[in-house]
């Protein structure tokens, strides 16, 4: 069906359903490995060590992934915390609050976009 | 004799601008439900009580209200439940009231209709070539979402419909749903401008209360996400595909 | 107020929506809850991409910010992170199957399978992940 709807709401909504669908799936793991398991001393640092990680990210594949493992949950918690700021009464500074958050979320993407894909 | 305890948090404009309880101690029986205790009151305690009512057996709608801070039916809620305890008594959440237990249902009458809840078909089939046919699998499709009563609970449980009143709202939508799904319809698009506007689908934050409260577990929540999710699809579709129907 | 010469819409009583309305009930409070974990999901996306920025500008600097990740209060803040996340995981996979209606020909799949292949997609994905993660 041809549809014309007239907000960008589906924009925000698909990128906060992407970044929900990642984050569940994908996050646990990373806080853990990543996280907790580097800052207890469970995991080797080695995981994280410099030289794995510049031969990791010459990898394009890895790129994208790392990409969207920070972008994609940025959107998802622009478009969460938009309402819950809106729950809690900034309903008449809605304007204000939606650019602040997406604005956020755009400015993480594209310093992840720079970093990811032009220097590395 | 058994008696129990029935506070209602009371409203008359002739009186005052404010609100005020009144409690009532009553006969109580097992089998009484909140209804029976306020029709009690109103008939032998208190005739200025006022409080929508009819069917009394939980298919009209008129009788939602707040009971113990919780939207329910009146006619379906047994006292047995709160008894001994005090049962609390209010108007439904999220609605202006005009008296005492009486909201003011216009704003929700409005959205019913807005949402075009009738099957609208591009060409209307003439009267010879007989009656839509549809099949129990195409039934099922929608069923759930047409045991709508109108009781408007979901919109007393929806904290976004508490905060402003310009969203669509759980009822509206769910009944928007159904007509998109029954495969008689070809209105979709006539109803995705709708839903599809600010004041719809995406105001609503899937808090899911809606569902739980639905004394007819028609599940409006649901109905809500998966048009976000078919809008969503159409949305970037239709970048692809801009013109025409598919 | 004059009843007699008000119009009828100025004599409703308009209910005021409190400040405190997700801590009136449970549900309302655990929905809170459930949108805050986005916080932390966010903030994890963030630290990620210090990580990265701090690995564009050289080993040292990247030692510094692998140092930070070390420290106690790192260890509170991954921990309540990974809390939420978990947190996030479950309310998500939970309310999949009220969202995705899988249909084979005209059935609809009960809404328990779809979350339990749900749960197992999120094990196996888990798995792997870990192991492309660790192993090198």
């Amino acid at each position: 069906m041809a549809v014309r709807v007239k907000t960008i709401d589906p924009i925000w909504w698909g990128l906060f359903s992407a970044g929900g669908t990642l984050a569940a799936f994908l996050l646990p793991v990373h806080v853990i490995v990543t996280g907790v398991g580097i800052a207890f001393g469970w995991v080797s640092p080695q995981v994280l060590s410099y030289p794995r990680m510049i031969a990791l990210l010459e990898n394009p594949l890895l790129q994208i992934y790392l990409f969207l493992l920070i972008s994609l949950p940025l959107f998802h918690w622009a478009h969460r915390f938009r309402f819950v700021l809106m729950d809690l009464g900034l309903r008449n500074l809605k304007t204000p609050v939606a650019v602040l958050c997406y604005g956020v979320a755009m400015v993480g993407t594209l310093l992840a976009a720079l970093l990811l894909f032009l220097f590395f | 004799m058994s008696t129990i305890k029935i506070t209602v948090n009371r409203y008359n404009p002739e009186k005052s601008s404010e609100r005020y309880t009144q409690s009532y101690t009553i006969p109580y029986k097992e089998d009484m439900v909140v209804l029976d205790a306020l029709n009690y009151i109103k008939n032998h305690v208190d005739g200025t009580l006022t409080h929508r009512w009819s069917c009394r057996m939980g298919v009209c709608g008129s009788c939602g209200m707040m009971i113990n801070g919780d939207p329910k039916l009146s006619c379906a809620t047994f006292l047995r439940d709160y008894y001994p305890g005090e049962v609390q008594v209010d108007a439904l959440a999220h609605f202006p009231v005009i008296r005492d237990l009486v909201i003011d249902m216009s704003d929700f009458m409005d959205k019913l209709v807005e949402i075009k809840p009738w099957i609208i078909r591009s060409e209307e089939k003439p009267l010879e070539e007989g009656e839509y046919l549809q099949s129990p699998d195409e039934l099922n499709l929608y069923r759930q979402f047409s045991m709508c009563i109108n009781c408007m609970i979901c919109y007393s449980a929806c904290p976004v419909y508490g905060h402003d009143q310009s969203f669509l709202g759980p009822a509206a939508i769910a009944l928007a749903h159904r007509y998109n799904m029954d495969s008689r319809d070809e209105g979709q698009d006539q109803r995705a401008e709708i839903i599809g506007s600010h004041e719809g689908i995406w105001g609503c934050t899937f808090v899911g209360e809606c569902t739980r409260v639905c004394p007819k577990h028609v599940d409006p929540a649901a109905a809500i996400q998966r048009s976000k999710v078919q809008l969503t699809k159409e949305y970037f579709l239709s970048w692809i595909w801009p013109r025409g129907k598919r | 107020m004059n009843p007699q010469n008000s119009r009828p819409e100025d004599l409703l009583y308009r209910p005021h929506m409190s400040f405190w309305w997700w801590l009136q009930k449970r549900n309302y409070f655990l929905f809170m809850v459930r949108e805050l974990s986005a916080v932390f999901v966010g903030l994890f996306a963030l630290i990620s991409l210090v990580g990265v920025y701090r690995l564009s500008q050289g080993e040292d600097t990247y030692q510094l910010y692998l140092s930070a990740l070390q420290t106690p209060a790192a260890r509170v803040l991954f921990v309540v992170i990974l809390l939420f996340s978990l947190y996030h995981t479950l309310t998500w996979i939970h309310l999949t199957p009220m969202i995705m209606v899988m249909r084979i020909g005209s059935k609809t799949v009960p809404p328990i399978l779809v979350l339990i292949a749900s749960y197992l997609a999120w094990m196996v994905i888990s798995l792997i992940l870990f192991y492309l993660l660790m192993v090198d």
